[in-house]
């Protein structure tokens, strides 16, 4: 077998064939739609409507929320009737799988957005638990072990890696509301203004159990979050309110969301 | 360049800190790399490779505070746009040969020759490393060392697999019968290029 002559293709002409696949600087967007079988069969079945409201709630907030489009499509799951998103967690050394705890379905995913009902079927998926998190907080998957599965509206500011495991593994209570830990950066501008009296809520961690004092903080009701009155710029906001993605800043959702 | 170089690293510091506007900025200002370079490893075309981009970029918003050396925080990002590429690479070879799941990625080239469809085909057809090697070193403008750097392979490893992709396309092409292009360029200068072998 003769040998070809390398010198049949140059290393300029590889860059010219290039330089014209390249395309442009932002990745095409794929569209996410919501099951059309659950469309057709939603009038029909109020129980199966019921079981799927999770995937659909699921699947507006991957729409409304998800920066990387379809990639959190394809990441997320529901379980046990809650919505989960997926988060790499490779630097978070102490968030580890616990036992089984049942099987989670994957959200159906439109990846074409050009052909309806040719996405990526929904698709069950055995899920563990993960040591010192409460299930209704966090799972992983037993496919996947880089990646943790959060609740929808549960530690979203997900960007400072060390912050993951505390944020996931503590809990406010508030007069019947639970909150969830964001810690508000030095960089990001002055810490956040507490009005008010300090009134006493439960804060749970794996570790103790103990009351803190929160106060109000300035422009946002108490129903949507408070701060820590030892440090306010740990604010901790009611669940599901706010996700808050890297350009959007925590406080000015908060104020808008009132 | 060294302006930009300086930008850059003054930004990765920023961004590794928490400054949420400078991890904007350097985010935009390395998405073209990151992006390119993620849909030319993986394959021009292919949704996976559109997919890959962005978790590329997500990658790097979140692992910003992990960053060790903001001078390098191309090579940083280039890494992981590699890394995410060659991972994405095996899910998009079983998509290609399902022929699913393709989209269409407008081109600089209006109407390509059948050499350039041809060389296209072929680098498409290269095991996913040899295409790594290839985009990093010939796209991107890396030298010798620095693909070795973010390929995480030696520089004498980075010589054998460009090697062996320039062997492999130049074999595509003489199977397609397509008339190499020194032959072209030494038999008609000024003409036209042909095609094909007649």
């Amino acid at each position: 077998v003769k040998k070809p002559d390398t010198d049949l293709v140059d290393d300029g002409e590889i860059t010219a064939m290039l330089r014209g696949l390249a395309g442009s600087a932002e990745p095409v967007r794929r569209t996410s739609r919501p099951p059309r079988s659950l469309v057709r069969t939603a009038a029909t079945f109020v129980a199966a409507a019921a079981l799927l409201l999770p995937a659909l709630a699921l699947a507006r907030w991957v729409a409304d929320h998800g920066s990387s489009g379809s990639a959190a499509c394809a990441d997320a799951v529901t379980f046990d009737g809650r919505p989960y998103v997926g988060h790499e967690i490779r630097t978070s050394g102490d968030v580890r799988a616990a036992a089984g705890v049942g099987v989670a379905t994957t959200v159906y995913c439109d990846d074409t957005g050009d052909t309806p009902g040719d996405g990526t079927p929904a698709r069950p998926v055995r899920m563990r638990g993960v040591q010192g998190i409460d299930p209704e907080v966090a799972l992983m998957s037993r496919e996947l072990s880089h990646v943790v599965y959060v609740a929808v509206g549960r530690c979203a500011d997900l960007r400072f890696r060390e912050e993951l495991s505390g944020c996931l593994r503590e809990r406010l209570d508030l007069q019947g509301r639970r909150y969830s830990r964001f810690r508000v950066h030095e960089d990001h501008g002055p810490a956040p203004e507490q009005v008010g009296a300090p009134f006493l809520a439960t804060l749970s961690t794996p570790a103790v159990t103990a009351r803190v004092s929160v106060r109000k903080i300035q422009g946002i009701a108490a129903v949507d979050a408070v701060s820590a009155e030892a440090d306010p710029r740990n604010v901790y906001v009611v669940d599901g309110r706010c996700y808050v993605g890297i350009s959007v800043d925590l406080l000015s959702c908060l104020r808008d969301a009132g | 360049v060294l302006k930009v170089e300086t930008d850059l690293h003054q930004l990765a510091e920023a961004a590794s800190r928490g400054d949420r506007p400078a991890l904007d900025d350097l985010v935009r200002a390395l998405q073209a790399d990151v992006v390119r370079t993620t849909r030319l490893i993986v394959g021009s075309g292919s949704t996976v490779a559109e997919d890959a981009a962005q978790d590329a970029l997500a990658d790097m918003t979140r692992g910003i505070g992990g960053l060790e050396d903001p001078h390098a925080v191309r090579a940083w990002a280039l890494r992981i746009a590699t890394r995410r590429a060659m991972k994405a690479s095996r899910s998009e070879r079983l998509l290609r040969l399902r022929r699913e799941r393709h989209i269409t990625i407008p081109e600089t080239d209006s109407l390509p020759s059948r050499r350039t469809v041809e060389l296209r085909s072929a680098f498409h057809a290269l095991k996913p490393r040899l295409r790594a090697v290839a985009v990093l070193r010939l796209y991107v403008g890396l030298s010798e060392a620095e693909t070795a750097a973010v390929l995480s392979i030696p520089v004498g490893t980075v010589k054998s697999q460009l090697h062996a992709a320039r062997f492999e396309l130049s074999r595509a092409l003489t199977d397609a019968g397509v008339v190499p292009a020194t032959q072209v360029r030494s038999k008609d200068r000024g003409a036209p290029r042909e095609e094909t072998r007649h």
